[in-house]
């Protein structure tokens, strides 16, 4: 606790908020790690199932299973807007069979654009935080450090004593802000790039499974 | 009707809390394990050979507890300066014959420059020979532990008969006191604290006479005076010990 205890008021607000940045930085890369994760293995697990079930209302009967998959959230907002049309449409059925020429595939076409944005804007949110601490955070610490050795000079210059044992404690105690920035950003960027790069994976399996849906939707109800 | 997802999601504030344990977790381990620089502290007493402020009663004898002191040498006194009338040029004597060759080969203009080298490698030879035995011998006494227990000695406690025990506590204060990183620019900040030290060691009492406005500095005070205590040996004839010290940056003197 030495080290901390001697550094002046600014190198200990700067340590701080480096702190600061830490913490949430890390809970962040839990929160999303955990997220990312489950949504992977549900939407592995929910395409499995949809290739398997013959009947759009039996997989909506089981889309809860599924609830942290994007892939069930487009089912569940494409399916629901096909219902839309069902009913508004001239020729009443049986709700459970849905077998009817339907003109509106680009409505369920903008329903599933916008479930696709709106679990995008689910899946990167707080990501922006890691990107701010990952391009802040050093030139922070870089601040602490030169914050702190212009008051270790200042020191210097008025003890008129330039010996090692009194320039090394204020250079080193000025260069821990420094290292902690460093430790904050690191995990940080590396956190960002891989939860960019498994977004990007998620966001191209939805696009897939986006346009697989509307093949059968056309397929099956419009004879195409 | 559009179904509505229910999601087991934990929010972010779970793992803010996990993420907060794990860094007091790691600071923990780093701190304990001396991760951080400036954490680390060399634990290993020092000994000072402090001759000059390690009185003793009788220096040329030692210790008087000892007993294995031989007796003082006789004072010689001093010579007494003749009258430049009364002094005389030595003799000349007519050199040995076992120096006659030598003094034939010392004779400016016989000695040839890779005599000249011999023999000057010889000198540096014996130079360091001397030097070698001298500093093995020091290093064979400090390992046997001759002189332990007797006052002013490098191996001395400081509780011998004849030491002076309140400079032996200043001088573990000051050892302490060393290794904080004190750095101020203000030099005449000053605490005086009276010490009370136990027949067992501890510190039984401890009051400030005087503190300085620094907080840091009277808080570093706190520090050495901690540390040096896991130093301090009981002090002598069994019983308690009482003194102040005063605390400068320059460092630790004696009240």
């Amino acid at each position: 606790m030495g080290i901390f205890a001697t550094t002046g008021l600014v190198v200990k607000l700067v340590l701080f908020v480096l702190l600061y940045f830490s913490v949430v930085s890390w809970a962040i890369i839990f929160f999303k790690l955990l997220q990312v994760h489950r949504a992977k293995n549900e939407s592995e697990r929910f395409l499995e199932f949809f290739w398997k079930a013959k009947r759009f209302d039996a997989i909506n009967a089981q889309l809860d299973r599924f609830a942290n998959s994007p892939l069930a959230v487009l089912f569940n907002e494409g399916y629901g807007e096909l219902k839309k049309l069902m009913e508004k449409g001239e020729e009443k059925q049986d709700p459970t069979v849905i077998s009817t020429d339907l003109a509106g595939i680009d409505n369920i076409s903008r329903a599933l654009r916008r479930a696709t944005t709106s679990e995008i804007t689910r899946l990167e949110k707080y990501t922006t935080f890691l990107a701010t601490t990952g391009s802040t955070a050093p030139f922070i610490g870089l601040f602490g450090t030169v914050w702190g050795i212009m008051t270790a000079f200042k020191g210097i210059g008025e003890t008129g004593s330039a010996s090692l044992a009194v320039v090394a404690p204020g250079i080193a105690e000025a260069l821990i802000a420094t290292a902690i920035g460093l430790v904050a950003a690191i995990p940080a960027v590396m956190g960002y790039n891989h939860f960019q790069h498994k977004i990007r994976v998620i966001v191209g399996e939805m696009d897939s499974f986006s346009t697989e849906f509307l093949n059968i939707v056309q397929r099956t109800f419009t004879g195409k | 009707m559009k179904h509505t997802l229910k999601r087991r999601e934990p929010g972010p504030g779970g793992m803010l809390v996990c993420s907060f344990l794990c860094h007091a977790v790691i600071f923990l381990i780093a701190t304990n394990l001396n991760f951080l620089p400036g954490l680390h502290t060399d634990n290993s007493p020092v000994y000072y050979v402090d001759v000059v402020n390690l009185p003793v009663a009788n220096p040329q004898a030692g210790s008087p507890a000892g007993g294995t002191a031989s007796a003082p040498p006789a004072v010689e006194p001093p010579p007494q300066i003749k009258e430049p009338s009364q002094m005389k040029l030595p003799a000349v004597k007519p050199a040995p014959k076992a120096a006659g060759k030598q003094q034939a080969k010392l004779s400016p203009g016989t000695e040839t420059a890779q005599e000249f080298e011999e023999r000057l490698a010889k000198l540096e030879r014996d130079t360091e020979a001397r030097h070698q035995a001298a500093a093995l011998e020091a290093a064979r006494r400090r390992a046997t532990g001759a002189g332990r227990g007797q006052a002013g000695m490098p191996g001395a406690t400081g509780t011998e008969a004849g030491s002076d025990y309140a400079s032996y506590i200043r001088s573990r204060l000051e050892d302490a006191f060393r290794q904080e990183d004190i750095f101020t620019p203000d030099r005449n900040k000053v605490v005086e604290v009276r010490l009370t030290i136990g027949r067992t060691g501890r510190i039984i009492g401890k009051r400030y006479d005087r503190s300085s406005s620094d907080m840091m500095f009277n808080n570093a005070v706190e520090r050495a005076i901690s540390r040096a205590e896991r130093d301090f040996r009981p002090p002598p004839g069994g019983g308690t010990f009482e003194h102040g010290f005063v605390f400068k940056p320059q460092g630790v003197g004696k009240n």
